[in-house]
């Protein structure tokens, strides 16, 4: 049985999330900008509430180039390192995919024409990689890639900690 | 771009995308339910055509189309709007 080549990363995502294991897919002068939209903001646009909203402020949102930079307080979230785990807290790497996806998804709905939050729909996890634990107790900062690719948004995200790359992921994205 | 055009770069997903599909004849009388398609890879062939075929077809619009004779009118009515702008 051939293997569905729908399940295949394309090439130019391949490569993107690749390069993005080495550097911030933003510089730190680009992503270190005052709040472009605040958690008002970010819950007006976002379906999702605590504790599973892990977007507090959005510090660069380019909709032209679909660029995102976004911070979560890790602070907000004691439980989950409570018992994730109890001898050595560590943000969990799918709420990490998830925090991408909720990034990648407010730049989806500011570039639509039409916003409605409940229509925004995660229909892909293409690859991930965890590159370095997330401790508690600083700002995760988020940064995502949107690329348009007809009735699908395909996203390469990175979760940084005091401007280290911790993680990776490609996820796409349904909207409408 | 034609008709035909249009239906060359859909039928190519349909291959590439439904394993249902793999070596069989597509004709625009059928449906992609037909080759088993489940819903996210119908959503993936249309999204691959439209890239390709640089058009956008709103996904209210595309539900109204119940085979591929159908989408492929979506098709060629937005790539002559396309060329229109």
């Amino acid at each position: 049985m051939r293997f569905p080549v729908t399940w295949a990363m394309p090439d130019e995502v391949g490569r993107i999330l690749r390069e993005a294991t080495k550097e911030p897919l933003l510089s730190a002068g680009r992503r270190d900008s005052e709040t472009v939209l605040d958690r008002r903001a970010v819950l007006s646009l976002l379906p999702h509430r605590d504790p599973f909203l892990f977007i507090d402020r959005v510090t660069l949102l380019d909709v032209e180039q679909g660029l995102i930079a976004a911070r979560f307080d890790l602070s907000r979230a004691p439980e989950v390192f409570a018992a994730h785990f109890p001898d050595r807290p560590v943000w969990p790497g799918v709420l990490q995919v998830e925090g991408i996806a909720q990034a990648a998804s407010l730049l989806v709905l500011k570039r639509a024409e039409r916003v409605d939050p409940t229509m925004v729909t995660l229909t892909h996890v293409q690859g991930a990689r965890f590159l370095r634990p997330v401790a508690p107790g600083a700002e995760l900062e988020i940064l995502a890639r949107v690329l348009d690719d007809g009735l699908l948004y395909t996203v390469v995200g990175q979760c940084l900690q005091g401007g280290e790359v911790c993680s990776v992921a490609s996820v796409t994205i349904l909207y409408e | 771009m034609t008709r035909d055009e249009i239906f060359s770069v859909v039928k190519a997903n349909i291959q590439a995308v439904i394993e249902g599909a793999i070596g069989k004849e597509i004709l625009e009388t059928q449906s992609m339910r037909d080759f088993q398609a489940d819903s996210l890879e119908i959503v993936e062939v249309v999204s691959r055509s439209m890239k390709q075929l640089g058009v956008k077809v709103p996904r209210t619009r595309l539900l109204d189309a119940s085979n591929l004779k159908d989408l492929l009118d979506l098709f060629e009515a937005a790539a002559v709007e396309t060329v229109a702008k």
